[in-house]
């Protein structure tokens, strides 16, 4: 994903399977440069959409980001 | 143009080659300039180039503008709330240079961007490497390319906030660049991550989110980590 002008970016997790997840945002610059940065973010817990959180849950296995 | 045509042909770059340059070479170099700047004219240039030169090495003792910004604070209405942005731009350079804009307030990434744009005083080993800027001097003596303008790509790339956003609220995980919170357990689908990145050229960034799941939602599979 290419960054906005304004220097921000946004994406969909609509796609991440449900449960915990540990998830680092890279970023880099396209250029001669090269530059890289990376931040860990606190563990992310996704849920299924519109499911209820208090019925069962069937197991999945881990998938990738 | 003039900066262009004395350094490609007479590899003139500074104010010591400027004031030292042959006028006859100069003026020839300078053929294609419309209007074409005549010898009295050349020889005012290297006249003042030597006299800037003079004071230069007068007057090292003195406090020095070693780069200066124009920053801008803006703000605007975005559905009811204030959307905030400081813009700079580093003034008194030549070629004007473009300017720069981080979202928010937060002076941080401002000010690392600023001290980027330095060269230190080792960095510049004598007068003749850091011409004075002719706009600033007021002087009709073309532009001359500094040898030291600076270290443009010195400042570091940030992801400076980071913040979750499910179908009931929004949660700042990463502020000024720092982890602030961890997200709440109870993400309500769908959920989103908007993040902003500072300290390059915004249309040069990409960036993704990278991760793997650690187990599967309230699921008894043992973790990866």
């Amino acid at each position: 994903m290419i960054v906005s002008p304004t220097g921000q970016a946004e994406f969909d997790l609509s796609s991440v399977p449900p449960g915990v997840h540990d998830v680092r945002l890279l970023a880099w610059a396209a250029d001669t440069s090269a530059t890289l940065t990376a931040a860990v973010l606190p563990t992310l817990t996704l849920h299924e959409a519109g499911l209820d959180r208090d019925a069962e849950v069937t197991p999945r296995p881990a998938g990738k980001l | 143009m003039h900066r262009r045509a004395l350094a490609g042909k007479l590899k003139i770059t500074s104010l010591r080659g400027l004031a030292d340059a042959d006028q006859r070479a100069v003026y020839t170099a300078l053929g294609n300039i419309r209007p074409r700047p005549s010898l009295a004219r050349i020889a005012t240039w290297q006249a003042d180039a030597r006299s800037r030169l003079n004071v230069a090495a007068i007057d090292r003792s003195d406090w020095h503008t070693a780069a200066s910004f124009a920053v801008i604070f803006a703000q605007r209405q975005v559905g009811g709330a204030w959307e905030h942005r400081v813009e700079a731009e580093r003034t008194e350079v030549e070629p004007a240079a473009e300017s720069r804009q981080w979202p928010g307030w937060d002076c941080g990434p401002l000010g690392r961007w600023m001290l980027g744009q330095l060269s230190s005083p080792d960095d510049q080993p004598d007068a003749e490497a850091s011409p004075a800027s002719p706009a600033r001097a007021g002087s009709a003596a073309p532009p001359v390319a500094s040898a030291a303008p600076g270290h443009p790509a010195r400042a570091d790339l940030r992801i400076d906030s980071a913040t979750l956003i499910d179908a009931r609220h929004e949660h700042s995980l990463i502020k000024a660049g720092r982890v602030i919170a961890a997200p709440p357990g109870d993400l309500t689908p769908p959920v989103r991550l908007r993040f902003t990145v500072t300290g390059a050229d915004p249309a040069r960034i990409c960036g993704r989110p990278c991760g793997s799941a650690v187990r599967p939602d309230r699921a008894g599979v043992p973790t990866t980590r």
